[in-house]
C-alpha cells in the first residue's frame, strides 16, 4: 500500500531534499546537489498522486470504521485525545508520526527527514498559489536580535538570558479576497467667513448638505485561515509581495512546516470585509471635506461585493521564547523579513524613565512658577 | 503736515467759537484751556472747567489744558506725541519756560496722554507724580464720567503744584510697589494676591504637567513593545486608480450671520502701569504719561 506521506529524496544519492529560499531550489542535505522545483515536480508527480489517493482511501476507511463503532466502546478520554489527530508512517524510516489533522508538511522526529502530506492539498483543498520562503532561519534569528535593539523598556535579562526555544518556518494558509466597496455617505458641512467691520466681528456661516458616493476596488486582501495562527501576528507582518507568487507545488515545502486551512472562506470574509469597508469609507469621505471649514458625517451606507477568492500558502517564520514562565511568540514575514511580536515591559525601567523625564522637568517648572508668577 | 494740522485746529476753533472767530482777528485768538473737539462735555461743563483751569493756571503759573479729539492719529500716530505736538504748535504754556500741562483724550481707541512742560509741568508729570494724577482721573474716564475725570485732573494738578510750591514731595503717596513679576506697579494697579496663582495650583501644574509629559513618553515606549496588532484597514490592497465617485453633491442649505462687538482694548499688558500706560521723559522738555482708559 502506498504511503500517504512523501519524502523528497535526492535523485543522485537518495538523501533528503529541502527547499532553499535564497536560491529557489531544492538542495540535498547529504551531497549538496541542487534541483529546480520543476525537475523535482516532474520526478514526483506519480508519487504525489499515489500518496493523495492513499490518503483519500484512508479517510474513507476511517469514516466506515467510525460508522461501525459501538458507542461507548472506547475510553472517552482517549477518544478526545484522538480527535483532531492523524497517524502516518514515515516513508523513510517507518516510524509512526502523530500529526494534527491540518498538518500538511512536517519532518520526522526520528530520522529528521522532511515529509509532505499531499493528501492535504488534494482536489478542492489544493491552494492556488504559494509564496516561497526567501529568508532562512539565520535571517530570522538576526531579525529577532535586531528587534530587541532600541526597546527602552525591555528587561535587560530578557535579551541576555532568554533563548529561542523553537524556530520554525511555516507555510500559513491564507485566503486572498478581491472585492469592491461601495459607499454612499452624507455630511453636514459649513463654510465660515469672518471679517471685521467697524467695531464688530462679523461671521458668516454657510451650511451645506454634502453627498459623496463611489466605489473602490480591492485586490488580494489576505486573511489567515489557520486557527493555530494568531490573527494579530499574521496581520502585523503584512504586506507580502504578491508578484512573487508561484503556482502551488509541494516541492517548495520540504524543510518547512505547513498547515492546510481550517477556517473557511465565509468566516474569513468577515475580516476582509471589515477592513475593506473601513478603507472604502475613509477614501470616499476624504473627498467630502475639501473647501469646507467643518464636515461631519450624518449618514452612511457601505456595501461590499466579494470578488474572486484565492487560496495561497504564505511563508512565515515563527519564533517562540520563554522568560519568567511566560511564552513570547514572534512572527517574521518569510519574504520581506518584517518581524513583530509582543515584548515584556520592565516595570523598573518604566518608572526609571518616568522619573528621569518628570523629575528634572518638575524641578525647573515648579521653581519657575514659584519665583516668577 | 503743519498746514493741515493748523487748518484742522482752526476749523475746530471756528466750530466751537464762531462768534469769537467772527469778531476777532486770528492773531488775537487765545487757545482755550478746555478744547472739547470730541464733544464729551456740555457747554456748561466746558465753561466750568475752562474757568477752573484758568483759575488754577493763574494761581500756579502753570497752564492746565484739556483737549479731546476723536482720533489722535490725525495729528500723530502716537497719542503722547500728539499731545506734545499740540502743546508745541500752539506755543502753549505760560511764562518764559512755557509752564503747562496738557491732557489729551482720543476717543477712537480710548487713548489718553498728559504731558508737562517747563519746570513745574515736568515735575508734576514726572514718573511718580504722574501716577498720582493718573489715579485721580482714570477711574472716571473708564466709566465715561468725562466731567468728573477732567475735574479730578485739574484738582490733582492743583494738589501737586501746591505741594511743589510749599516745598513738599510730589512723589509722596505714589505708592509704587514692585510686583511679583519684578515689574513696578502703582499700588492701585498692582496685581493683588487674589490675582496671583495660588501656591497649590503652582505645585499642581509644576508637578502634574511634567508627569503628564513623562506618561506620554513612557506610553510611546510601551507601545513599541506591542507590535502584534489586528489591522482594520486595507489601503495597501486598493487597486491603483480604482476609486471613483459616482455622486458628488454639495447643496447649499442656508446662511447665518453673527455680529459680535469687539471689546475695547483696556489692556493691562506691557509697560508699567495698570492701563498699559507708559511714562516718558523726553529730551524735548516734556514729562508725562500715556495709555488707554
Amino acid at each position: 500500500m502506498p504511503s500517504q506521506m512523501t519524502n523528497y529524496q535526492c535523485p543522485a544519492c537518495t538523501g533528503p531534499l529541502h527547499f532553499v529560499g535564497s536560491t529557489g531550489k531544492l538542495q540535498c542535505d547529504y551531497c549538496g546537489s541542487e534541483f529546480s522545483v520543476q525537475e523535482i515536480e516532474a520526478l514526483y508527480d506519480d508519487k504525489l498522486e499515489q500518496a493523495a489517493q492513499a490518503s483519500a482511501q484512508q479517510a474513507e476507511k476511517e469514516e466506515q470504521a467510525a460508522a461501525q463503532q459501538v458507542p461507548g466502546g472506547e475510553d472517552p478520554d482517549w477518544e478526545q485525545e484522538q480527535a483532531g489527530m492523524k497517524a502516518y508512517n514515515c516513508p523513510s524510516c517507518g516510524a509512526e508520526l502523530i500529526c494534527d489533522e491540518t498538518t500538511a508538511a512536517t519532518s520526522c522526529p526520528y530520522c529528521g527527514n522532511p515529509t509532505v502530506l499531499p493528501g492535504q492539498f488534494h482536489g478542492m483543498l489544493k491552494p492556488d498559489y504559494i509564496l516561497p520562503f526567501k529568508l532562512d532561519k539565520e535571517a530570522a534569528k538576526r531579525a529577532l536580535r535586531d528587534f530587541y535593539r532600541g526597546k527602552r523598556l525591555l528587561p535587560k535579562a530578557f535579551s541576555n538570558e532568554n533563548h529561542i526555544e523553537e524556530i520554525k518556518g511555516v507555510y500559513v494558509p491564507f485566503w486572498l479576497f478581491d472585492g469592491q466597496g461601495d459607499a454612499d455617505l452624507r455630511f453636514k458641512a459649513t463654510r465660515v467667513n469672518s471679517y471685521r467691520t467697524g467695531d464688530y466681528q462679523v461671521t458668516i456661516t454657510d451650511y451645506f448638505d454634502v453627498r459623496r458616493a463611489g466605489t473602490v476596488n480591492f485586490s488580494r486582501i489576505p486573511v489567515d485561515s489557520s486557527r493555530k495562527m494568531p490573527d494579530a501576528h499574521m496581520d502585523a507582518i503584512e504586506p507580502f509581495d504578491y508578484s512573487e507568487l508561484k503556482p502551488f507545488s509541494t516541492a517548495y515545502m520540504p524543510g518547512y512546516l505547513a498547515e492546510r486551512y481550517d477556517v473557511d472562506v465565509d468566516e474569513c470574509a468577515e475580516r476582509a470585509k471589515l477592513r475593506a469597508t473601513n478603507t472604502t469609507e475613509q477614501m470616499i469621505a476624504s473627498t467630502a471635506g475639501r473647501g469646507y471649514s467643518t464636515c461631519a458625517p450624518v449618514a452612511k451606507q457601505v456595501r461590499m461585493r466579494r470578488g474572486t477568492v484565492k487560496y495561497v500558502m504564505l511563508p512565515v517564520w515563527l519564533l517562540s521564547t520563554r522568560w519568567n514562565g511566560k511564552s513570547f511568540l514572534f512572527a517574521m514575514n518569510g519574504q520581506t523579513g518584517k518581524l513583530i511580536g509582543d515584548l515584556p515591559v520592565s516595570k523598573g525601567r518604566y518608572w526609571g524613565w518616568f522619573g528621569a523625564i518628570a523629575g528634572p522637568l518638575a524641578a525647573v517648572l515648579t521653581a519657575a512658577l514659584l519665583f516668577l508668577f | 503736515m503743519k498746514r493741515v494740522f493748523s487748518l484742522l485746529l482752526i476749523l475746530l476753533l471756528l466750530a466751537l467759537f464762531p462768534a469769537a472767530a467772527m469778531a476777532e482777528e486770528p492773531e488775537d485768538e487765545v487757545f482755550p484751556y478746555v478744547l472739547d473737539n470730541a464733544g464729551l462735555l456740555s457747554e456748561s461743563q466746558r465753561s466750568t472747567l475752562e474757568n477752573r483751569a484758568a483759575e488754577l493756571s493763574e494761581k500756579h503759573g502753570c497752564n492746565l489744558y484739556i483737549v479731546t479729539v476723536q482720533d489722535h492719529t490725525e495729528y500723530n500716530p502716537d497719542v503722547y506725541e500728539a499731545a506734545k505736538g499740540i502743546f508745541n504748535y500752539y506755543d502753549l504754556g505760560c511764562g518764559d519756560g512755557r509752564e503747562g500741562v496738557i491732557l489729551l483724550l482720543s476717543m477712537q481707541d480710548r487713548d489718553y496722554a498728559f504731558a508737562g512742560h517747563g519746570q513745574l509741568g515736568e515735575t508734576i508729570c514726572g514718573y511718580e507724580s504722574s501716577w498720582i494724577i493718573e489715579d485721580e482721573f482714570l477711574d472716571n474716564f473708564r466709566s465715561n464720567d468725562w466731567y468728573g475725570g477732567f475735574s479730578d485732573y485739574l484738582e490733582a494738578c492743583d494738589k501737586q503744584l501746591t505741594k511743589l510750591e510749599n516745598g513738599g514731595d510730589v512723589t509722596e503717596g505714589a505708592d509704587i510697589i514692585t510686583g511679583p513679576d519684578g515689574q513696578e506697579y502703582h499700588e492701585y494697579n498692582a496685581p493683588g494676591e487674589s490675582e496671583r496663582m495660588p501656591v497649590g495650583l503652582k505645585l499642581l501644574i509644576g508637578i502634574g504637567a511634567p508627569c503628564l509629559i513623562a506618561l506620554i513618553v513612557c506610553s510611546t515606549f510601551k507601545a513599541q513593545m506591542k507590535t502584534a496588532k489586528l489591522r482594520t484597514t486595507a489601503e495597501e490592497y486598493v487597486v491603483p486608480g480604482s476609486a471613483t465617485l459616482r455622486a458628488s453633491e454639495d447643496r447649499f442649505v442656508n446662511r447665518t450671520e453673527t455680529r459680535v462687538p469687539i471689546p475695547r482694548d483696556t489692556g493691562s499688558s506691557g509697560g508699567r502701569g495698570g492701563s498699559g500706560g507708559s511714562s516718558f521723559h523726553s529730551g524735548g522738555g516734556f514729562s508725562g504719561r500715556s495709555g488707554k482708559f
